[in-house]
């Protein structure tokens, strides 16, 4: 299944987010969305979800305009993760996933996967940031949606959940599902990119290998301050240069 | 699981039964509804006690279920058709058809049509989230006051009287048949029950129900309808009856379950024993007068809703 945006313009309010934006995303591709704040990258998301309407261009799935699949058979080929959702009506985690539409994984599988065992019976209100993350990502997991949306999904957890939320993110990728997926790690968004759209505070942006576009040069400028390349044995990773004295300015 | 929601909502059926058994004995003279007593009994029973226990078991059951689809609705658990106004705005279409139709079925006909003109009208302030929602609903709420007390004020006399005495909040006045209350309540019940997967989802919140394929606008207006209609009916039967919408969803999720598949049954249940036990106390307390049903639910759901609001915020930090 391909996920395509010809000419995409997205707006909130009046101001331009994000203008005549093309992406290509095929089966098995990661795509790593990057930017500061308020640069489009959660709206993005909302509008290939389609339940945003763009205000130009279109989202193609397999071809045809995303208005004109019905909610549900969209519902069953894109699947996103985003915000939170409500706890506040006391449904526990159990309940929550099972209203996850059309999935061939267990439940009970989903709960195992995501380390979320003992707190089947517990209500969302029990749970901590960080293991109501991790529901979401169990419900994400149960959905046999070709097409995955994540809006953060490393949020809230701790170190050693957030290496094996991209692990499973890599292993859903091999089985060929497409996922685009915001983050504000760069370390991160380096482990798994395939493909890079780099959001700038303006409605321009970049999009390409993210070989070529998850470089120092180009990510200072995308977030207005200054990054070191710190080598490992093993990887390296691009760090905010907390401690020089440039780092403060996008400040002034 | 140490008991399935199926089984708590075999209690809740008990609770409701129960209650109804109790409503029939309590009033002024304490009467075993399964004994063999006077015919003078029998006849109190049968014609009196009966009807009324009946009228305000499917009140109770309508409001609840109401209560629950209006949470769900505006995405908060401390909504209710009193809080936000749309009990208000069915009184003023009741007492506006007491004074332009006249007629037993008259606030009926008002309190459904001014029951559908309340929802729609806190519906724009929907989508402002649940906190400015309820501050809508509460200027709203005094907005229909207002037009209450302006309708009131036109009215000349019988008619200000059957408006007044309605508006009390009364069960033994309740002229629509029990039949209609039942039959419209079923049916309610079962739309319910059939949207509950969807009704579930939305209260994840509008955009998880969204990116979940539902069309979140229909299932709205379909929600609006089911409310206006079971708040609507509930009204024109017994005036505006306040907190049994609040508090017994609320503590159905606590007790038996969220999922709108036991939520709706139950609410309905509890609702229907809850208004039953609130009503015999009404009549039983200073008999052979009785108190405003409304009375006796609110000294009920003020502390209940104070007490909800403590334990939240508990939740919350």
């Amino acid at each position: 299944m391909e996920l395509v945006t010809h000419g995409l313009e997205l707006r909130r309010g009046e101001p331009v987010l994000i203008s005549n934006l093309e992406m290509a995303v095929g089966p098995g591709e990661i795509w790593v969305v990057l930017g500061p704040n308020g640069s489009g990258k959660s709206t993005l998301l909302l509008a290939l979800a389609g339940v945003l309407r763009p205000t130009a261009g279109e989202v193609l799935l397999d071809g045809r305009r995303l208005s004109r699949w019905l909610p549900a058979e969209r519902g069953e080929r894109i699947a996103w993760q985003g915000s939170l959702p409500s706890a506040e009506f006391g449904f526990k985690v159990h309940e929550r996933l099972e209203l996850v539409p059309s999935h061939t994984r267990k439940v009970k599988d989903a709960l195992e996967r995501l380390d979320l065992g003992p707190l089947a019976g517990r209500r969302l209100f029990e749970l901590s940031a960080g293991e109501r993350q991790r529901v979401e990502l169990a419900a994400l997991w149960l959905r046999d949606a070709p097409v995955w949306l994540l809006d953060e999904p490393t949020t809230h957890l701790d170190l050693r959940h957030q290496v094996s939320c991209l692990d499973l993110l890599r292993e859903e990728a091999r089985n060929g599902r497409s996922l685009i997926v915001v983050l504000h790690d760069l370390t991160q968004a380096h482990a798994i990119a395939d493909q890079a759209l780099l959001l700038r505070a303006d409605e321009t942006h970049q999009a390409g290998p993210a070989k070529e576009l998850l470089r120092p040069e180009e990510l200072e400028q995308v977030f207005g301050t200054r990054l070191h390349v710190a080598h490992g044995p093993e990887e390296s990773a691009l760090l905010p240069a907390y401690h020089s004295p440039d780092s403060q300015r996008s400040h002034e | 699981m140490m008991q399935s929601p199926w089984s708590r909502l075999v209690i809740a059926a008990l609770f409701a039964a129960g209650s109804v058994a109790l409503g029939l004995a309590m009033g002024e003279r304490w009467i075993d509804p399964f004994g063999s007593g006077s015919p003078m009994d029998a006849v109190i029973l049968e014609s009196l006690r009966w009807p009324r226990v009946m009228s305000a078991a499917a009140v109770g059951a309508l409001l609840a279920m109401s209560g629950a689809w209006l949470q769900t609705l505006v995405g908060n658990p401390l909504a209710e058709p009193y809080i936000l106004g749309v009990a208000g705005s069915g009184s003023v279409g009741a007492i506006i058809a007491i004074a332009l139709i006249g007629g037993a079925i008259a606030p009926a006909v008002g309190a459904f049509l001014g029951a559908v003109v309340g929802t729609l009208a806190v519906l724009p302030f929907v989508r402002l989230g649940p906190t400015r929602l309820l501050l809508a609903g509460v200027v709203m709420a005094a907005l229909w006051g207002a037009m209450v007390a302006l309708a009131l004020s036109q009215l000349g006399d019988p008619e200000l009287r059957r408006a007044v005495q309605w508006m009390l909040g009364d069960l033994g006045s309740n002229q629509l048949p029990n039949w209609l209350l039942y039959s419209a309540g079923a049916i309610a019940l079962v739309i319910g029950i059939a949207l509950g997967r969807d009704l579930d989802r939305l209260a994840l919140g509008e955009v998880h129900a969204a990116t979940l394929g539902i069309s979140v606008g229909w299932l709205r207006f379909v929600l609006v309808l089911l409310a206006s209609a079971t708040t609507g009916l509930a009204v024109a039967a017994a005036g505006t009856v306040g907190f049994v919408g609040l508090i017994v969803p609320h503590a159905v999720r606590l007790l038996i379950g969220s999922p709108h598949r036991f939520l709706l049954p139950a609410s309905a249940l509890c609702g229907a024993g809850l208004l039953v036990l609130a009503d015999a106390s009404a009549r039983a307390i200073v008999a052979p007068a009785e108190l405003p049903v409304g009375v006796m639910t609110a000294l009920l759901g003020v502390p209940t809703f104070l007490w909800l609001l403590v334990r939240r915020s508990q939740w919350n930090s």
